[in-house]
């Protein structure tokens, strides 16, 4: 019990407890169903996005591409979709992860062959995929999904099916994370990478698994967001990378590496689709909503920070005499 | 030997290069400029503008920022203007923010026209090609509206970015007359979606929990009334709360008949277009657009002062949702 | 002759000439309007702003640190010189509260990054929010216009036909470089950029550098800001977010290294003029904005990456020597 109490997630938690319960106070409706559904099913796409981050943000890297590889994956399943015939659910979703795989492969064999930093790779992808389906689409919208797609995106029996797929996500790749030897070398290549390399641990695999990874997640990203929104906006979901990384830190990742559960990223998401649906209910004006996400960022940073250099400090140290 | 090939390669390549790029200068050029490339009601405008380029005979060049961005689309004019185009029809992002670049355009004797939306000082264009009377629309966008709303209820605007001139006046002449006709009616949000239609579609749903009896939502701002009825159709309240607006029939269509949408008040967009390169082509032949006069493909104009405005205003619906090509 | 010029230029320098001039060599020519003096000149007053950034990036990243929050820095002394001109305050007066809030931007950051030691990336991930959050407030979100005659000669003005904001951008690029190479600043950003502890370990004062980099770099975005408040006459809290990225990607196109300790204003230079040469080309030849983005992003990954695979190169052949 008292792991759990000291633990990161926990306090974010707490504080995510009593923003909602603050919320259902000025206003009941905040906490009615359909909110709370809306609030959910629209945060889906940053939440699988934010979860891939996870993992590259775990072994110190950063994929600012993100955004850029879902509305990639999103354009040409939504040409896709109507203007072929073989068009259905199945091939949509297995398009999907092929482009997913295509983008997030790139990113990873350029940041683990040639070992520059991801900052610079992804930044320079990002652009390259937005500009690919800019150009092919002439930045026209896509209206008009077929009905068969967007069915994959609706609520049924009263549960909406986006968070069945983020609950899969989520559950998939905790674990990933905590059960398979790739998810443990991601923690280690973060933690410590020479230490990794003695023990054994392929540095480059695991990098570009990773960045791998995370694209197959934005593939899938932005199958969902077509689902959900019926068309597709090749310049859109712009800065969404932004959120995907603010998730997952204030979900308790740790930027320089080493350290974040997707339990602190899944809070992260959702507490940031609270704010922003929590601000208009409240009736205050939506330009609010950056300050508010940035002072939040800013906190609960300096609160981790603080929180580590603590800890570090109380280390002993033992004299070897 | 080899150097003094070289640069005779290099001079032929640059004077067949010149050579290639100055021909064709007999035609005007026209630069057709709408606030964001992209949206789909911009991008019917180009379609038949450029038509109306290859009808009267001139080059039209159709380009404009990639986002909601005043200072990308002051770069794209200077940059017309350094290309030397004869004449600049464009929709401005910002009503103020794009008039040092106009003036220099008009230093420059390149003759410059407003269409869709207007400038605030409007000594610096020779027309504005507009829609319609911007009351008149604004008006019209109520009556309509207000019909269906029964005349009492709460209801929320949703524009494209706040400094866009148009929308901005459209829900200002919208909300005066709703005030003056229509007491029982409360407007109780005026929100901007920067012409983004996953924001306009956030708006609604926000909207529609914050304020638990809206009754509608007015889309001014082409992306806007569809992400509307999406939200609304969701949220089963088809019918319950109206949606209306600006928006094209394609896009209005599917949500027309539903029933998560009840109207559409547009005029054609692809005409709007043709009227600005013809009225382009009419200033640099020193040609006068009169009032009444009917323009090929366009219709009959009206001409207020400076103002050409077109006088089709389009009222869609389910029934006559398929009449349209746009 | 080889080998001196090997000795004279780093391979990041003659790629990144070379780049430069195959582009300029294309604008050349594709249009003939690209070399007149008009086309240079607007080009160059419609690069200055995020030249300027840029190069207060440069600072930055030469110490290790990152700021991404300059392109919302940008966006907030915009609107704090728009509002204080729109309600009558004069220029001076208007770029002074200006500036004093850059410096109040370039404090926060830096007592985020080096007293309370927040990894510069997510620090300024937090401040770049935040700031763009106080720029929407302060302007309710709405554009500023109304910006009187008096401040157009920022962005407008011309001294010997040559655009002023141009004239300031070599001014201030002489000033940093001079900084960098002449003082023990200089010296010292290079140091911690290099290896930070050891600096700390040398005496180097790393708290005081950074506090001068990141006030430096938000005073630079201010000047920006209010550069462009000048050229388009309006005030908006947006101004400079689109800048960023593009701004980072020309520091290091332009070889400033992103761990720090190499790299330099000059190189800075160049970059932006790359990319700006590519918008101005295409869209003087008339295609579309939107492959300007595919453009900037494939350059971008073209170098890196080709500097990269050279670098190996000469690592194998020297460990094979051996």
């Amino acid at each position: 019990m008292k792991k759990i109490l000291e633990k990161r997630e926990t306090g974010v938690f707490l504080i995510l407890v009593l923003l909602c319960f603050g919320l259902s106070l000025y206003s009941p409706s905040f906490l009615s169903y359909t909110n709370i559904k809306n609030v959910l099913v629209n945060s889906v796409p940053v939440g699988i996005m934010a979860t891939g981050m996870t993992l590259v943000l775990i072994t110190a890297g950063i994929d600012v591409s993100v955004a850029s590889q879902m509305m990639f994956s999103a354009t040409w399943l939504a040409i896709f979709s109507q203007s072929s015939p073989l068009a259905n659910p199945a091939t949509v979703l297995i398009l999907a992860l092929l482009l997913g795989a295509v983008t997030g492969a790139i990113n990873g064999l350029l940041i683990a062959c040639f070992s520059i930093p991801p900052i610079i790779i992804t930044l320079g992808t990002a652009s390259i995929y937005r500009g690919i389906i800019l150009v092919y689409t002439n930045g026209r919208w896509i209206m008009n999904i077929p009905k068969w797609f967007t069915s994959l995106g609706k609520t049924y029996f009263n549960i909406p099916l986006p968070i069945i797929y983020a609950i899969v996500i989520f559950v998939l790749t905790a674990w990933i994370l905590k059960h398979t030897y790739f998810g443990r070398s991601v923690y280690a290549v973060g933690g410590n990478e020479n230490a990794a390399r003695y023990v054994g641990v392929d540095i480059k695999k695991t990098i570009f698994l990773t960045y791998f990874y995370a694209g197959l997640l934005c593939g899938f990203a932005g199958f969902v967001l077509d689902a959900i929104l019926g068309n597709c906006q090749p310049s859109g979901s712009n800065g969404w990378e932004m959120n995907a990384i603010a998730a997952a830190v204030i979900g308790g990742t740790n930027i320089l590496g080493g350290s974040g559960t997707i339990v602190g990223t899944v809070i992260g998401v959702v507490m940031m689709g609270v704010i922003e649906n929590g601000l208009v209910v409240a009736h205050i004006p939506t330009y609010w909503q950056k300050l508010v996400y940035g002072l939040i960022i800013i906190v609960t940073v300096t609160f981790d920070v603080i929180r580590r250099n603590y800890a570090d400090s109380q280390k002993q140290t033992i004299d070897v005499d | 030997m080899m150097k003094k090939l070289a640069l005779l390669g290099v001079g032929a390549t640059m004077i067949i290069g010149m050579g290639v790029t100055t021909y064709g200068a007999e035609q005007y050029t026209i630069a057709l400029i709408p606030q964001q490339v992209g949206i789909p009601y911009f991008e019917t405008s180009n379609v038949w503008g450029t038509k109306a380029g290859e009808d009267l005979g001139c080059e039209v060049i159709y380009t404009g920022p990639t986002t909601g961005d005043a200072a990308a689309q002051a770069n794209i004019v200077q940059d017309m203007i350094t290309k030397g185009v004869d004449c600049i029809a464009i929709s401005p992002l910002d009503a103020s923010a794009i008039e040092p670049v106009l003036k220099q355009a008009k230093e420059e004797g390149i003759k410059v026209i407003t269409w869709d939306s207007d400038v605030t000082d409007t000594s610096l264009r020779e027309a504005y090609v507009n829609c319609c009377s911007e009351k008149v629309l604004g008006e019209h966008l109520m009556q309509r509206f207000a019909e269906y709303m029964g005349e009492e209820g709460e209801y929320a605007i949703i524009t494209s970015v706040l400094t866009a001139q148009n929308c901005s006046a459209w829900a200002k002449y919208a909300t005066e007359y709703q005030e003056e006709n229509y007491p029982d009616m409360t407007r109780v949000a005026y929100e901007p979606c920067d012409d983004d239609q996953s924001k306009a579609y956030a708006i609604t749903q926000n909207l529609m929990t914050a304020y638990p009896d809206l009754k509608g939502v007015l889309g001014v701002t082409t992306p806007a009334p569809p992400a509307a009825a999406q939200a609304v159709g969701e949220a089963g309240k088809n019918g319950e709360i109206i949606v209306t607006g600006v928006v094209e029939a394609s896009a209005a269509k599917s949500y027309l008949e539903d029933g998560s949408m009840q109207e559409a008040n547009i005029w054609h967009p692809g005409k709007l277009g043709y009227l600005a390169v013809y009225t382009a082509k009419a200033l640099l032949d020193g040609e006068e657009i009169t009032d009444g006069m009917d323009i090929p493909e366009v219709g009959v104009v009206e001409v207020k002062d400076d103002q050409i405005i077109m006088t089709e205003l389009l009222d869609i619906t389910t029934e006559n949702v398929d009449d349209f090509d746009f | 002759m080889k080998e001196k010029l090997k000795n004279k230029f780093t391979l990041h320098e003659i790629v990144l000439a070379g780049a430069f001039l195959l582009i300029f060599l294309i604008g050349t020519f594709s249009n003939e309007n690209f070399l007149s003096l008009r086309n240079i000149l607007s080009l160059f007053q419609q690069m200055s702003e995020m030249g300027i950034m840029a190069m207060g990036l440069t600072l930055v990243i030469l110490t290790g640190g990152m700021d991404l929050s300059a392109g919302t820095t940008m966006g907030l002394c915009a609107v704090c010189s728009g509002l204080c001109l729109t309600k009558g305050m004069g220029v001076g007066i208007s770029l002074l509260v200006s500036v004093g809030v850059a410096v109040l931007c370039g404090i926060i950051n830096s007592i985020l990054v080096a007293i309370i030691r927040i990894p510069p990336m997510i620090a300024t991930l937090g401040t770049q929010m935040f700031f763009l959050g106080v720029a929407l407030v302060l302007s309710q979100g709405n554009s500023i216009s109304g910006i009187p005659e008096s401040f157009y000669f920022l962005g407008q003005d011309k001294v010997l036909e040559m655009p002023l904001q141009m004239i300031l951008l070599f001014i201030l690029a002489a000033f940093l470089i001079i900084m960098l190479r002449r003082t023990m600043t200089g010296q010292h950003i290079y140091a911690m950029g290099n290896n930070m502890k050891a600096s700390l370990f040398s005496g180097i004062r790393t708290t005081r550098v950074l506090f001068f980099t990141y006030i430096v770099c938000s005073v630079m975005c201010c000047i920006a800001g209010n550069i462009q408040v000048s050229r388009v006459a309006t005030a908006r809290a947006d101004m400079g977010s689109a800048f960023l990225m593009t701004c980072i990607s020309a520091v290091v196109l332009g070889g400033t290294s992103i761990n720090g300790g190499s790299g330099g204003i000059a190189g800075t230079i160049v970059g932006i003029l790359i990319f700006a040469m590519i918008g101005n080309i295409m869209n003087l030849v008339g295609i579309s904005s939107f492959w300007q983005q595919l453009a900037t992003g494939s350059i971008l990954v073209l170098v890196v990456v080709f500097n990269r695979v050279i670098e190996m190169q000469k690592y194998k052949v020297k460990s094979r020597k051996v």
